[in-house]
């Protein structure tokens, strides 16, 4: 909890929302039944980076919305980002939804996660995500959708359930 | 700077493509490559520093005029965007 937390203050280039979050509110989100919390860590035969990543999902019908996304810049170019999106849209689709969306500060801080966010095949819908986005803090919903063919995910990508509460889980992708 | 110029531009940017990556074939990809996926493999970071490389060259800040980065579907947008971009620009 205390490393999701640091994540969510340190991280800049892999953040969709661009603010520090809480220990309690991850607490309660970990808790929540609508909610996913996912974790992701990284080794590599050079060593282990523990826990680099996670995001916060919210699972409604038909669409899954990546309400918060952060990753270390420790795991850039290292195709991470790109297999947790992929690893998202594969799941979201078994899970029943049309579609993954992911609100997203548009800032230029973060445009290494815009990039992996084209580069997934995500698109802006309507150029801003409504009551999210404001002229000071401009935030674009990017969505993709998932009922097609699942997107291939790397074969070092490992996930696990490692815990969770009446429906809230947290899972764990690692390169094993 | 003119469209008619982009094959320049095009020039420039396998060069940028090629240190970005460490990988000197792509100093020889045809316009229509995709820059993601299996054409060029561009990434957070190889399109960071591509992007990065592009606004100094040519003061074309690509991410802060195009949201959807659709400039960067394939070589030939790119540079397509960056000869129109870099032509609207006063004094260019």
């Amino acid at each position: 909890m205390a490393r999701l937390h640091e994540l969510s203050v340190r991280t800049r280039q892999f953040n969709t929302i661009g603010e520090a979050v809480p220990e309690p509110a991850l607490l309660e989100l970990i808790g929540s039944p609508g909610h996913q919390v996912i974790t992701v860590r990284l080794s590599d035969r050079f060593g282990d980076d523990g826990l680099v990543g996670g995001c916060v999902v919210e699972r409604a019908p038909g669409t899954w919305t990546v309400t918060l996304l952060m990753m270390s810049c420790r795991a850039m170019g290292r195709g991470v980002i790109q297999a947790l999106l992929a690893w998202l849209a594969r799941s979201a689709g078994q899970g029943g939804a049309a579609t993954l969306a992911v609100p997203c500060l548009v800032s230029p801080n973060n445009v290494p996660l815009r990039l992996a966010l084209a580069g997934s095949g995500f698109r802006a819908k309507g150029g801003s995500a409504g009551g999210d986005s404001s002229p000071d803090r401009p935030v674009a919903l990017f969505c993709r959708p998932v009922t097609g063919p699942p997107p291939e995910l790397p074969d070092w990508v490992a996930s696990e359930v490692t815990g969770g509460t009446a429906g809230g889980a947290s899972r764990g992708i690692t390169e094993p | 700077m003119s469209g008619g110029e982009t094959p320049q531009v095009i020039g420039e940017l396998r060069e940028i493509l090629a240190l970005a990556t460490g990988r000197g074939e792509l100093l020889g990809i045809a316009a229509e490559t995709p820059l993601f996926g299996a054409g060029v493999g561009l990434d957070s970071l190889t399109g960071t520093l591509l992007l990065r490389e592009v606004h100094q060259r040519f003061g074309v800040d690509v991410a802060g005029e195009d949201l959807n980065l659709d400039a960067l579907a394939t070589l030939g947008t790119l540079a397509a965007f960056i000869s129109e971009h870099a032509s609207a620009r006063p004094g260019s």
